[in-house]
């Protein structure tokens, strides 16, 4: 990581504890062809409580991948990832990830999705049925409750899971391009909600996204990776008031830097693998 | 039911001209006259109906348990995939009828012949089914749950035995019909010891009118078990959002 750059003079809080962090963190993929791929080559960073940080780099980058590490679904080559200073080694309750896909149990309604993650937490039926319902309500399908996740829209799908996922009070909540596969509108709305939230809640935030404007709307901090094999380049903290707007001076030099360094970080890819 | 009317027409138009002989093709009064006066007794309808659909019901149950464990045999293991998945596969070229000579000279003409014969056509269709379904569950459901914290049995059970029951559904589908036509086969060829609908099919080769209405109590109870698969096969993909609307 070469520079951090404070993008305005409001002085930095103090610092809170490091509740994530990635320690020199390797890892390669063998593709169908026997070929061994590296994704990530000595990956370091931290995010720290109550964060919201958005990982951004060309596709193929390996963001993927880090959040994949960090919901503890895949395993380091080499390096450690670490929740609260213990290292992360499979899935647990107190991290969530939220999909592209909201992978939405199709046999199940709307309520009982998003009751499933409470049930796994061992919950009292009362305790489990009142949850569930002021989820719903916060994600406003209530009225929707006991329909299939089939006949919801997309962006209410995604707020379905997104109610699940947050449901069982995860300490983290990582989300992989959640909003992907949605029109332009439905994801400014949808990330207005994230936003709202996550000031809320004051979870942990890691958000991966090849979005710059969703990444510096929404994020404390952005972190910029290289092409494959990913690793951290540059670092953008975002200290404009929320809610921003994107016609803000601050927020547009930001979206610019980034965009101008991504393009610049894929010719370089590029002009390596000879294209 | 329209369909049906015009057979009947046909049919009771083409007895009416005579130009076939009446033991070849009885009339549909004939053959209602044989239905009516054979439902009951040692040798009616009914006890024979009941007969081959228990025989049917056992030997597609230990067919459905016995395939089930082959099929998640088939998934937890590559050497069981590729020894018992391949044998699976080349059994289920081999129609269940082509087993009956070797069953009757291992069982005789015995009840254990026809279940074999029934067993083995019901387990490669159950077996390449549920080794199916459970290879299909989208990979994003099981790591949606497993971030939820499900892990082992309870992401078996509350994830992989959810999600494969529509393509679990349709190889049980697939299973009875092969059954029961193995199972009317072997009846034919007076395997078994009990009366069941084949029996009763071979017993009639003389009287045509019966002969028909046996056919015609064959399709009917086909079609039952047919409408009750395709009714759950229904409900099934629709509270899952898979049926497209018609």
């Amino acid at each position: 990581m070469t520079t951090s750059r404070a993008l305005s003079i409001v002085p930095e809080p103090e610092p809170r504890p490091v509740k994530l962090s990635f320690r020199g963190v390797g890892k390669s993929f063998t593709t169908g062809t026997g070929t061994e791929v590296a994704v990530l080559d000595d990956v370091t960073f931290d995010v720290r409580t109550g964060e919201f940080v958005c990982l951004i780099g060309p596709s193929g980058c390996g963001k993927s991948t880090i959040l994949n590490l960090l919901a503890g679904l895949e395993r380091p080559d080499v390096g450690e990832v670490a929740l609260d200073g213990r290292p992360i080694l499979e899935p647990g309750p107190d991290r969530a990830l939220l999909f592209q896909d909201p992978a939405l149990f199709p046999w199940l309604s709307v309520r009982e999705n998003v009751e499933y993650a409470l049930r796994l937490k061992g919950l009292g039926s009362d305790e489990i049925r009142d949850t569930a319902a002021s989820w719903l309500a916060k994600v406003r399908l209530s009225a929707f409750a006991d329909v299939q996740p089939h006949e919801l829209s997309g962006g209410m799908r995604h707020r379905a899971a997104l109610a699940r996922a947050l449901a069982s009070r995860p300490e983290v909540l990582l989300a992989d391009e959640p909003f992907g596969a949605l029109d332009a509108q439905m994801r400014e709305i949808l990330q207005k909600e994230l936003e709202l939230v996550w000031t809320e809640l004051g979870n942990t935030f890691v958000f991966v996204t090849h979005n710059v404007r969703e990444a510096v709307f929404l994020a404390d901090r952005v972190i910029v990776l290289s092409a494959r094999p990913g690793t951290p380049i540059e670092e953008y903290r975002i200290s404009t008031s929320r809610p921003r707007s994107f016609e803000d001076v601050l927020v547009a030099k930001v979206v610019l830097d980034i965009h101008e360094h991504l393009a610049k970080e894929v010719r370089r890819a590029a002009r390596e693998e000879g294209l | 039911m329209a369909l049906l009317a015009t057979i009947l027409l046909v049919w009771w138009a083409v007895y009416e001209t005579g130009w076939i002989d009446p033991s070849k093709l009885p009339s549909p009064a004939d053959v209602w006259n044989a239905f009516t006066s054979n439902i009951t007794g040692s040798s009616g309808l009914l006890p024979a109906a009941r007969g081959s659909i228990i025989r049917l019901a056992f030997g597609l149950s230990v067919a459905v348990v016995v395939g089930t464990v082959i099929g998640f045999a088939m998934v937890a293991s590559v050497v069981v995939q590729r020894s018992v998945g391949t044998l699976m596969t080349a059994l289920q070229a081999l129609p269940s009828i082509a087993w009956l000579p070797l069953a009757i000279v291992w069982f005789g003409f015995t009840e254990r012949a026809v279940m074999f014969v029934v067993f083995i056509g019901g387990v490669p269709a159950v077996a390449i089914a549920t080794a199916i379904s459970i290879r299909q569950v989208p990979p994003t459901l099981i790591r949606a749950a497993r971030t939820m914290g499900a892990k082992g049995w309870t992401l078996q059970r509350t994830v992989v035995l959810q999600a494969c029951v529509p393509g679990y559904w349709t190889g049980l589908q697939q299973a009875w019909a092969v059954a029961w036509r193995a199972l009317l086969a072997a009846e034919i060829i007076r395997v078994g010891a009990a009366r069941g609908l084949g029996h009763l099919l071979e017993a009639s080769a003389q009287n045509t009118a019966m002969l028909i209405a046996v056919m015609g109590v064959v399709v009917v109870i086909g079609l039952a078990i047919d409408s009750f698969f395709s009714v759950m096969d229904r409900r099934i993909r629709n509270k899952r959002g898979l049926l497209v609307p018609a």
